[in-house]
């Protein structure tokens, strides 16, 4: 059964993906979002923006910075249960990449790739950073807590076009012939940008004053950075994991059933050159 | 498709009608696959995109951290 190797094979890979990002994260980025939080704070005690770039925010459509924390919902406390819920979305974010890349290896296999499953995990990895990492972040860049953004709906529908068109680019490029993939694949990659991320014209951090602003500015680029070598390191990992994986717990099945419809077609082939 | 390369397959020593078994068992595996991918999808969603204050709360950090919109 190739589905209960799938899950069991994508979970192994995302218990250690994602705990190793975990550690890294908590090392790299978890100290920017909580210094931002300790702005983000104190904006919402004391809301003491320009009064005209909030409501030229506002008439951009655009969203309170942090709704969470002043309504009575349920959020993990800082410290062990923040910890344990951020590995927990970790896991579970690394399983479903792994599951993805799975897919997309198990129809590379397909077709018949002649590729050794770890070059094929790392570029199908490869495909994964750019899909959804590298052009969503062009567009959208990373954010700390705190800055102000256009609706949170419209985002996260640039998003999936941008991670959509990416993937259908490296589809492209995969599965088309001649000099027109290339036209093809620019044209998907460029197809996000024509239609714009959404944006609003205020400055995104015109909740905050004098030194905060400068602090959050500099804290803004500190995170893109942290972002962009978390992206790599998950995005590589999870190529070397999920090329091990796949060669230990599925290729060999998914191989067997692929051969077997084969050598009906080859077979007349060699007979019948 | 010619008898000698029909009598090299595999399943043709045993019965025609299992010739059709491979492209089944592909069918069955691409499905299994796109199976896979979709969960794939579902959880991502749920880590990443969910609404829901309670997924927001709890996956807050990596969605920062994976670059998605996030509040």
């Amino acid at each position: 059964m190739i589905f209960q190797r799938l899950i069991w094979a994508a979970l192994a890979a995302a218990l250690l993906v994602g705990s190793v990002q975990s550690g890294v994260q908590r090392w790299q980025a978890v100290p920017i979002i909580q210094a931002a939080e300790v702005y983000e704070g104190q904006k919402a005690e004391a809301p003491a923006a320009p009064l005209a770039a909030m409501a030229h925010a506002h008439a951009e459509g655009a969203a309170p910075a942090h709704e969470h924390g002043t309504a009575e919902e349920w959020a993990p406390t800082d410290g062990a249960e923040r910890i344990f819920w951020t590995w927990v979305a970790n896991v579970l974010y690394a399983f479903s990449m792994a599951l993805l890349v799975f897919a997309v290896m198990g129809v590379c296999l397909w077709r018949g790739t002649a590729m050794r499953s770890l070059p094929l995990g790392l570029l199908v990895a490869a495909a994964g950073w750019l899909s959804f990492h590298f052009l969503p972040s062009l567009g959208l860049h990373a954010e700390i807590p705190g800055m102000d953004a256009a609706r949170l709906g419209s985002r996260q529908g640039w998003w999936v076009l941008a991670a959509g068109s990416a993937a259908l680019a490296c589809v492209s490029l995969a599965g088309l012939r001649g000099p027109s993939r290339w036209a093809a694949a620019a044209a998907w990659l460029a197809l996000p940008f024509v239609v714009g991320a959404p944006h609003i014209s205020a400055d995104p951090l015109a909740g905050f004053s004098g030194e905060a602003q400068a602090q959050l500015r500099e804290l803004g680029t500190q995170f893109i950075w942290a972002t962009t070598w978390l992206s790599l390191s998950f995005w590589v990992s999870m190529g070397l994991v999920c090329g091990a994986a796949f060669q230990r717990w599925l290729r060999p099945v998914m191989a067997a059933t692929f051969e077997r419809a084969r050598p009906l077609a080859s077979a007349g082939k060699a007979v019948n050159p | 498709m010619n008898a000698s390369s029909a009598s090299s397959a595999p399943s043709a020593s045993f019965s025609p009608s299992l010739d059709a078994l491979p492209a089944s068992a592909v069918r069955s595996a691409l499905l299994q696959l796109a199976a896979g991918a979709a969960l794939g999808l579902v959880v991502l969603y749920g880590v990443a995109f969910a609404e829901s204050p309670l997924a927001h709360n709890a996956a807050h950090d990596v969605r920062h951290v994976t670059v998605k919109p996030c509040h």
